[in-house]
């Protein structure tokens, strides 16, 4: 290295096709790291496992990305806003027309309405809402609900009484075999509600099995004021749609995409930090027990052995299971167990810097045995320790990542790669066909390892001398 | 004269795995100020562990044993390993080792590598001890600009003179200089020799030189001692060893020096013995034509021979 120079070794380095795709994959996920906020919410990175922050998302729930709509010939619904079209008060009530038009093939995955309105003390509103469908079915007080909050977010799926009332209307037009083999055998709970709104009348209508019904549906809302003081301020209907983001939501309706760029975060800090404190602590470790020598370097070294040998995962799992895994929990778990990783190799290398005359110099002139290591032993050894960094961090990245998937999220913790897998893993992702779940966070935990071991490759070819080529 | 450095029954023994090996195993002799001592020797007859010794540096597995060497009325032999450091070494006797290309670390600038003993002994800053040493690079030959070059790119002469400087920066009572035109070539050599006397003149330093090349302690030094197997055999004024050697390795030794017009080559048959388990009597009995008896039973005393001129052999019996 001194005698490439810094800028030697940079221009080297770059000469390697490996470098140069390493270092453009480590400034991706670099750049992740650092942009994460502009990319995703922050509180994403917080509230991962917060089921309340995720309720208030309005998400449609296990939803692949957007982009699918342009390979699929079946389209899903996106995500639609909608403010009334039409909107008249009088003295007792008001009424609002909502119109979504539906042009897709598989239906929304939900239907919210947020409600801000000023209601006097111990007080409140009722509710209506009636749905007109393109084909000119009703279905009467599809919402009938009492609202006695200033803001309320109203899901259409979580009120059993409009449910229920979906169901009859599709029931309707089902056989009276299928009709009490349903009700018998409780299956309406496993059924999708959106499916009958959105499905042309037929027999399969609650399956989802008739032709999906487009056009325009129009909901009529009417909110009884009860009290003449009460008002709304702002109504607004959320389809929710049935695709979201760049990668989709997850069970719970977790924005994957925030998901995968927040953990990057984590990947890196874990990786980066195990791998520079357990090699600072190995190398430093290897070149005393070289150097000092004798009987220390024999304690030294069967320490060292015996750490190594330890199988780490099962003794990681119950340490993180007790510390409870947080990221600097981990850290510091896992440096506990890799610092040996480079010791052997470090000694063997300060066991020839050692007998370097110049080493017996330092020694004539007077210096201290820490100063000998510290200036005259740790530089030559310096160079090479960048190579093993940079080897090291894959295995960080991968043993947390193998941490986090094993034992999941003990309470309310960051999100990172290993613990969306182990999610997926508990929602069987893989068995329903979520390859969204599962892919991003993979291929990005094997990005990470292959970015650092490309650059640790070059490195090594540019640093130690014995293997340019 | 005054004596500066008095050396009695030094021992330096290497614990080997395969057994203890006797480097220096009894060496007596006294060194006066302003005089220059040379150490000759083949090699592997211990020149280098006792030059080591002198600073109490021996590499491991080499331990002083037992002898004393008493500078400034110190026991250099008996000293612990922190006073050796803030008192001894480069402070009373500095070293230039043997094969100066490596001597110095290739990761430092050499003003920095120059200033280190000031540093750590002086007592001052870094940038204070890089301008002392910018003083002393001319004393040497040297351009005082060559403080921020690295050692890869000075010779090995530059670098055999920077070791040199460094030696001479504390102003020690004694030099060691351990081999230190070994690897130059000859007309190198002869300029690190020719500074080395001017030192020796311009700042009176107490040189010790240590070579297995004898032709060059007939330049420089005043006292010659000759090493065989871990002991001294011979020890004198250099005009007097080398004009009168009085023992058969001594004779055996300036007799394998080449001579120009010859076209045979003289040397000692045989080979020295193992140190690990050295011969009764006389070390050299074995190699030498003149064997007695007596050479294989007993040890050889001290014998004086000339004028301040020592030697251990029977025939002087």
């Amino acid at each position: 290295m001194y005698v490439l120079g810094w800028r030697g070794v940079i221009r080297e380095f770059f000469r390697y096709k490996s470098g140069v795709v390493g270092f453009a994959l480590l400034m991706f996920l670099v750049g992740l790291a650092i942009f994460a906020p502009l990319l995703a919410p922050e509180p994403i990175f917080y509230n991962w496992y917060v089921p309340t922050y995720w309720s208030q998302q309005t998400l449609p729930k296990a939803a692949p990305p957007e982009w699918i709509n342009s390979f699929s010939d079946k389209k899903f619904a996106v995500r639609q806003v909608l403010d009334p079209i039409n909107s008249y008060e009088s003295p007792s009530a008001y009424n609002f027309t909502f119109i979504y038009n539906y042009q897709y093939d598989i239906p929304t995955y939900d239907i919210y309405f947020e409600i801000d309105s000023s209601i006097a003390n111990n007080s409140k509103m009722l509710m209506l809402v009636d749905l007109i469908r393109p084909d000119g079915n009703k279905i009467v007080r599809l919402i009938d609900l009492k609202i006695d909050q200033p803001f309320v977010r109203i899901s259409l799926r979580s009120l059993e009484e409009s449910i229920r009332k979906i169901f009859g209307f599709g029931l309707a037009y089902e056989s009276e075999e299928t009709r009490k083999n349903i009700t018998e055998r409780g299956l309406l709970k496993v059924l999708n509600p959106m499916n009958v709104i959105f499905s042309s009348t037929g027999e399969g209508i609650v399956f989802g099995k008739t032709k999906p019904l487009k056009g325009r549906y129009q909901f009529n809302v009417v909110i009884f004021k009860i009290n003449p003081s009460n008002k709304v301020n702002q109504i607004k209907m959320i389809v929710t749609g049935s695709v979201y983001g760049l990668l989709g939501t997850d069970a719970l309706g977790r924005d994957l995409f925030g998901g995968v760029v927040w953990g990057s975060r984590i990947a890196l800090i874990i990786g980066l930090g195990v791998a520079i404190l357990s090699t600072l602590i190995g190398v430093v470790y290897g070149t005393i027990s070289a150097y000092v020598g004798g009987w220390v370097d024999e304690a030294l070294q069967r320490i060292q052995e015996f750490v190594i040998s330890i199988p780490v995962l099962p003794i990681l799992l119950i340490m993180a299971y007790v510390l409870s895994p947080t990221v600097w929990n981990l850290i510091f778990l896992l440096v506990i167990f890799s610092w040996p990783g480079p010791v052997k190799t470090i000694r063997s290398m300060a066991l020839q810097i050692r007998e370097q005359l110049y080493v017996l110099s330092a020694k004539a002139i007077g210096l201290s045995t820490w100063r000998v290591i510290t200036r005259y032993i740790l530089p030559q050894i310096l160079p090479y320790t960048f190579a093993l960094v940079a080897f090291s961090v894959p295995g960080a990245i991968l043993t947390e990542a193998g941490v986090s998937f094993l034992l999941g999220s003990q309470g309310t913790l960051e999100v990172t790669w290993g613990r969306i897998l182990n999610d997926a893993e508990k929602y069987s992702a893989v068995l329903t066909g979520m390859w969204w779940w599962v892919i991003p966070p993979g291929l990005m935990i094997a990005l990470a390892g292959l970015a650092f071991v490309l650059v640790g490759n070059a490195l090594d070819r540019v640093l130690n001398p014995r293997l340019i080529r | 004269m005054e004596t500066i450095l008095k050396v009695e029954g030094l021992k330096t023994y290497y614990f080997t795995s395969t057994g203890v090996v006797k480097a220096v195993d009894g060496v007596n002799f006294t060194m006066q100020r302003g005089e220059s001592l040379g150490i000759a020797g083949e090699s592997g007859c211990g020149k280098s562990t006792l030059a080591y010794s002198l600073m109490n540096l021996v590499p491991p597995p080499g331990k002083i044993v037992d002898g004393s060497i008493i500078l400034d009325g110190m026991d250099i032999a008996k000293m612990d390993e922190d006073s050796l450091r803030n008192e001894v070494r480069w402070k009373k006797v500095a070293m230039v080792f043997q094969g100066a290309m490596n001597a110095l670390t290739p990761v430092y600038k050499i003003g920095k590598q120059l200033a280190e003993p000031l540093v750590i002994h002086g007592n001052i800053s870094e940038d204070e001890a890089i301008e002392k040493a910018k003083e002393i690079l001319p004393k040497v030959g040297l351009d005082p600009n060559i403080i921020n070059r690295y050692p890869h790119e000075l010779s090995g002469g530059m670098k055999q003179r920077v070791m040199i400087a460094m030696a001479l920066i504390m102003n020690p009572d004694i030099v060691i200089a351990d081999e230190p035109t070994t690897a130059l070539d000859v007309i190198v050599q002869a300029q690190i020799l020719n500074l080395l006397k001017k030192l020796k003149w311009e700042m009176g330093i107490n040189l010790i030189l240590i070579s297995h090349d004898l032709s060059i302690m007939a330049e420089v030094v005043d006292r010659l001692i000759i090493m065989y197997a871990g002991k001294i055999v011979e020890i004198g004024n250099s005009e007097d060893v080398f004009g009168k050697p009085n023992h058969p390795y001594t004779q055996g030794l300036l007799n394998s020096i080449p001579k120009l017009g010859t076209h045979e080559l003289n040397y000692i048959p045989g080979l020295p013995p193992d140190l690990r388990n050295p011969p009764k009597g006389c070390r050299f009995a074995d190699r030498c034509p003149y064997v007695m008896d007596i050479c294989r039973r007993e040890e050889p005393p001290m014998f004086e021979v000339g004028n301040g001129h020592y030697s251990y052999c029977w025939l002087n019996r």
